[in-house]
């Protein structure tokens, strides 16, 4: 059975694939010709040489001979805090500062809400001051602060 | 206008209430994030550079300045005090300024880490002063080809040192090309890779791209550690060093200061490879290599003069050139754009105020630097207690609103979490995302080059290598390259094998 030593490599070498792949299905067109390039000519260029990296990275990293682990990801946090930050960019517009911000604050200390509810009460109110001073009393952005 | 012309103007633009002020600013908020370790300079930059948008564009440089060499300066000192480095640059300081610290001499070390930093600062700053004048003159005359050579010396220059092969480095500088390639083309007007997206058409928010990458990855990265709450077992006498530790230092001070100098200039070999090489050569020069790892003085100064000469010299390639010499310079490229600056060496000439100006305040933030760091020693290291989640919040809710405040976009910052993940990803396959982040600035001056350089060479891609100052650039970087990969395990087993003695317990 075929063992892939170093697994990382071998991964990152499928993701570059993958990339290089999506490049070339949605090349720009027209592509062109080397002394008049269109403007898919270089990202062609980048997505084959996205592909052949992703199929040298796979070959090293089935033939090397130093052994590798994938390091775990940690999926609590990764999904609590991208979701904070979801919740924020789609509801800026729509409610304003203040509520996205608490769905950010909420996603960022997901594991201190239940626990620690006053403690993330004093820094949801703290981040809220801090951005309400400096975007809108300061620099004036045109960001409301509530809906 | 000659050379102490221009630079006495310098110092009248950065001398000014307000660009002091920004001067302060940078190199307290530099010291504060090199001292934090998961906080670096480049994320605290991305995270900044929306603040710039309202700031004259000399201060805004001056305050990102300040930031980058403050934390390289600072990163040191919880190295020497808790053996926790702040910056990677730091790492090799804790070899032997923990144990000089543990025996007592915390004090000491601190002052000649200081002493070493600000003497390598003094004369980085005579060097970029000097040298890039005719630098920006010489690359007045370059053109596509040499351009071209020189953008590809940065890119692969940056994963000098890391774990990255080869074909790593060129596969994330692909990617970076690609997300730098987005929007609009700028020769044929076409629209490439946008998907129909408003936001996408202009090109990528280069903010997004460094938020997303450094800002929103490392939190996540770091979301499972706690603060740090070690304390300090050893007293501190004072910060007089000895007529010893003296005598000892000044050969490697001056030794990592012209490594320093000469590493920071070329594009990719910063701060960090510069403090392993100068550390791994102070243990090769030293008389009794066996002090080394129990507290040599020499093994504190040399990486430290060598780290903070590169930070310093790192600015040359950008201000003269253009081109990034590594991730923070990148977005600093970035903020510079920002403010309607074209960079390249046409920044001398046409904003000699702002050169200048920032060529001088790098001296004075380092002046400013050994007032920040040696007397108020004892606060930065209690901002280590500060608990990290307590952090967070606010790093997260300026990077998210400085992403959407470019252009008013909440998609911005829907592309930052996406890229987020994408570089959760990289650090989870052991990718340094600093290549991508390079290409991603330089993929417009890039691709134009190639572009012109194919026209002149009629299609002849062996245009490169015809021109003698292109083959130059090129075999210099394949040279280095293979210096490197070759060199890179001895320098690093100079440190690694004293690793695990350095780092006993508190």
């Amino acid at each position: 059975m075929l063992q892939i030593q170093n697994i990382r490599q071998f991964w990152l070498g499928v993701l570059f694939g993958v990339i290089g792949l999506i490049a070339l299905w949605e090349l720009p067109r027209p592509i062109g010709t080397l002394t008049a390039m269109g403007p898919g000519y270089f990202p062609m260029l980048l997505g084959i040489g996205l592909v052949l990296a992703g199929a040298a990275s796979i070959v090293i990293g089935i033939r090397s001979h130093s052994h590798t682990e994938v390091e775990p990801l940690s999926l609590v946090p990764t999904f609590f805090i991208i979701s904070g930050i979801v919740a924020m960019a789609l509801l800026i517009d729509r409610a304003g500062l203040a509520v996205s911000l608490l769905f950010m604050v909420l996603g960022t200390c997901y594991d201190r809400v239940l626990k620690h509810p006053i403690e993330v009460a004093v820094i949801y109110i703290a981040v809220l001051g801090m951005t309400w001073g400096v975007f809108l009393h300061l620099i004036k952005l045109p960001i409301k602060l509530f809906w | 206008m000659d050379f102490l012309q221009s630079l006495l103007m310098g110092f009248h633009v950065a001398m000014t209430p307000e660009n002091l002020m920004f001067c302060l600013i940078g190199a307290t908020v530099g010291t504060a994030v090199g001292v934090l370790p998961g906080i670096g300079p480049v994320t605290t930059i991305a995270m900044l550079i929306p603040l710039t948008f309202h700031m004259p564009a000399i201060g805004s440089l001056i305050m990102l300045a300040g930031i980058y060499y403050g934390a390289n300066h600072a990163g040191s000192t919880t190295a020497i005090m808790l053996n926790m480095p702040g910056e990677p640059s730091s790492v090799v300081v804790c070899l032997d300024g923990y144990p000089l610290a543990k025996k007592g001499r915390a004090g000491a070390a601190l002052a000649m880490s200081a002493i070493s930093s600000f003497v390598a600062g003094c004369v980085a700053f005579m060097i970029v002063a000097a040298l890039s004048p005719q630098l920006s003159h010489i690359a007045l005359a370059f053109g596509p080809t040499e351009y071209f050579a020189t953008i590809v010396m940065a890119l692969i220059m940056a994963s000098i040192l890391t774990d990255d092969s080869l074909v790593t480095t060129l596969g994330m500088c692909m990617i970076g090309l690609l997300i730098g390639a987005v929007g609009t083309d700028l020769t044929t007007g076409d629209e490439r890779y946008a998907f129909g997206i408003p936001s996408l058409s202009d090109g990528v928010n280069f903010v997004a791209v460094a938020v997303g990458l450094y800002a929103f990855t490392e939190i996540i990265e770091y979301s499972g550690t706690t603060a740090i709450r070690q304390k300090m077992s050893f007293s501190f006498r004072g910060l007089i060093p000895s007529r010893d530790d003296l005598t000892r230092s000044w050969k490697p001070i001056l030794r990592g200061t012209a490594l320093g100098s000469a590493f920071g200039i070329f594009p990719g070999t910063g701060p960090m490879l510069s403090s392993f090489v100068g550390y791994s050569m102070e243990k090769r020069l030293a008389k009794d290599p066996s002090r080394f790892g129990k507290g040599a003085i020499e093994g504190v100064v040399g990486p430290e003069a060598a780290a903070n000469a590169a930070a310093i010299t790192h600015f040359i390639p950008m201000l003269t050139l253009g081109i990034p010499a590594g991730a923070a310079m990148a977005i600093m490229l970035g903020a510079l754009q920002i403010q309607g600056i074209a960079p390249g060496p046409g920044v001398m000439t046409d904003h000699p105020a702002l050169f200048w100006g920032l060529i001088a305040s790098m001296w004075i933030g380092n002046l400013m630097l050994l007032v920040l760091n040696l007397p108020l020693i004892g606060l930065w290291v209690r901002l280590l207690g500060m608990p990290f989640h307590v952090l967070y919040p606010p790093i997260i809710a300026f990077s998210c609103i400085g992403v959407y405040s470019e252009q008013n976009s909440y998609f911005d910052i829907l592309f930052a979490a996406g890229l987020g993940l994408l570089g959760i990803l990289f650090r989870i396959l052991g990718a340094n995302p600093a290549p991508l982040i390079l290409s991603v600035v330089l993929e417009p001056l890039l691709e134009q080059n190639f572009r012109r350089a194919m026209i002149i060479g009629n299609g002849d891609v062996s245009v490169f290598l015809k021109n003698p100052i292109s083959l130059g650039i090129l075999l210099f970087t394949a040279a280095v390259m293979i210096y490197f990969k070759v060199k890179r395990k001895s320098i690093i087993d100079d440190v690694v094998n004293l690793d695990d003695k350095a780092r006993e317990p508190a």
